[in-house]
């Protein structure tokens, strides 16, 4: 798994994932969200355009993530999801949770 | 064929008739290594014959000129020439490889490249014999060529290749129906297959199949135990296997004819059972092994999962809550609500089997 990380002027923090996120790549993506977390980036944004393939360990990746931003109110988007990783979002119900945007335009547009 | 002089006679006649003179050393050559690999492979019987019809059919319908056909139809005849250097028992093997066996299988184009390596007479036919197993799409194999760099020639006998495999019997395979052959086909243009070529496949099909398939066909049925479409994948238990996993069972997915969203859906299952195994079943110890035995049957898919480490009791794994919370119990959450239906084999003294079904036209009720 390929991971890019940057952050803009405002301390919106972009990650661009590329590759499949199954158990093999969900430790080093976690890795990444943990330090993220410690130093309490307020905005995530994470691109998942060119990641064809989700498992219940990287769904749980975000869900922890997720859970830990929360207790400092910060705010995590995801988007450019593919079709087949949609759905795996959907079938756990997690497309209600998770703010899911289209494209970047939109990901930054709510987060802002 | 080809068992005596006489049989091989006619067939230099047959081959000279449509070459003309003075290239015997060529026909010669050519027939002798046909002849070759046909002692070796009984199933090659006739199968490279009717590959360089339908690929010379096709190149017709192409606008190839005389000269190109000649040489198309002696590289289709020759195409698999590299299975020569596979041993019997994995050549002779009804349907299943593991992984090596696999690897080691896919390495026929390239053996048949250094074979006819050996005479520069049959230069010419090396991208037919090398570049036969490339997917339009890139996922072929040796070179891992995509759309326009895979010579034109390897695109056409690729086609005429998979369909004579489909449309006829194999010791583990009953025939496809003329319809599903064709079908199936059309349905990897873009990804298997060039376009261009289904399209040209399309217009020669029927008569193809008319003439050289359909009397083919066994009087009687075939026995149940031979119409099974099975392959069976073999990973160590460790992560990084899963990714691979995947590619390998995309293969088999695609001849399911299930729709693209269900396969990625399937996939997810798979990889949750096999996570499953490597987790819980194997306490994240590496190197043992998993096996997925795949089935393609008539109206569904059937994955066996099998493992040879502690006893799973699924029922005991934690439940998730949806929307999910917190990390765990998400994998048979998963596996129960994509397949149709999931089993645990209880039958094994040791290790676990799970057995998850996809239904092709929906859930029987």
């Amino acid at each position: 798994m390929k991971i890019e990380l940057k952050r803009d002027e405002q301390g919106v923090h972009f990650i661009a994932l590329q590759g499949d996120l199954d158990f093999h790549s969900s430790p080093e993506l976690r890795t990444e969200f943990v330090k993220l977390v410690d130093g309490q980036a307020s905005k995530i944004l994470v691109d998942l355009k060119k990641v064809a393939y989700i498992d219940s360990s990287g769904l749980a990746t975000f869900v922890e993530l997720f859970q830990k931003m929360k207790r400092y109110s910060g705010k995590l988007i995801l988007f450019n999801l593919s079709q087949g990783v949609r759905s795996v979002f959907e079938i756990a119900k997690l497309d209600s949770i998770f703010r899911l945007a289209n494209n970047e335009k939109e990901a930054l547009s709510l987060i802002s | 064929m080809g068992k005596n002089f006489g049989q091989s006679d006619e067939r230099v006649k047959k081959f000279l008739g449509e070459v003309g003179q003075g290239e015997e050393a060529m026909v010669e050559m050519m027939l002798t290594l046909v002849q070759a690999l046909e002692e070796r492979d009984e199933y090659t019987r006739g199968h490279s014959e009717r590959v360089a019809t339908l690929s010379v059919a096709i190149g017709r319908e192409l606008g190839f000129d005389a000269k190109r056909l000649e040489t198309l139809r002696r590289g289709a005849l020759l195409h698999d020439i590299g299975k020569i250097g596979i041993r019997d028992e994995l050549l002779y093997k009804p349907g299943s490889f593991t992984p090596e066996e696999r690897a080691r299988m896919n390495q026929h184009p390239e053996k048949g490249h250094f074979i006819v390596l050996n005479s520069h007479l049959l230069w010419d036919l090396i991208p037919m014999i090398r570049n036969h197993h490339e997917n339009y799409d890139g996922s072929g194999y040796p070179d891992g060529l995509e759309s326009e760099k895979i010579p034109l020639e390897a695109r056409i006998v690729s086609l005429a290749d998979y369909f004579d495999a489909l449309a006829t019997a194999r010791p583990y395979k009953e025939p496809f129906s003329k319809e599903r052959a064709v079908e199936f086909v059309v349905s990897m243009s873009g990804k298997k297959f060039d376009p261009n070529v289904v399209k040209a496949f399309l217009k020669i099909a029927d008569k193809f199949y008319a003439e050289h398939i359909q009397n083919l066909r066994p009087p009687t049925e075939m026995p149940s135990t031979a119409s099974l479409d099975e392959q069976v994948f073999e990973i160590e238990s460790e992560p990084k296997h899963l990714g691979p996993l995947r590619e390998r069972l995309q293969h088999f997915l695609e001849r399911t004819g299930l729709p693209a969203k269900t396969q990625e859906e399937i996939q997810v299952a798979l990889g949750e059972a096999c996570t499953n195994s490597i987790r819980h079943s194997y306490l994240n110890q590496p190197g043992r092994k998993i096996q997925v035995t795949a089935q393609n049957q008539e109206d569904k898919a059937v994955f066996k999962i099998r493992d040879y480490g502690k006893k799973i009791d699924l029922e005991k794994l934690q439940k998730p809550e949806l929307p999910p919370t917190k990390p765990g119990g998400l994998g048979i959450y998963f596996m129960k609500t994509i397949m149709d239906e999931v089993e645990y084999n209880t039958g094994h003294t040791e290790g676990n089997e799970l057995i998850l079904v996809k239904y092709k036209k929906g859930k029987p009720s």
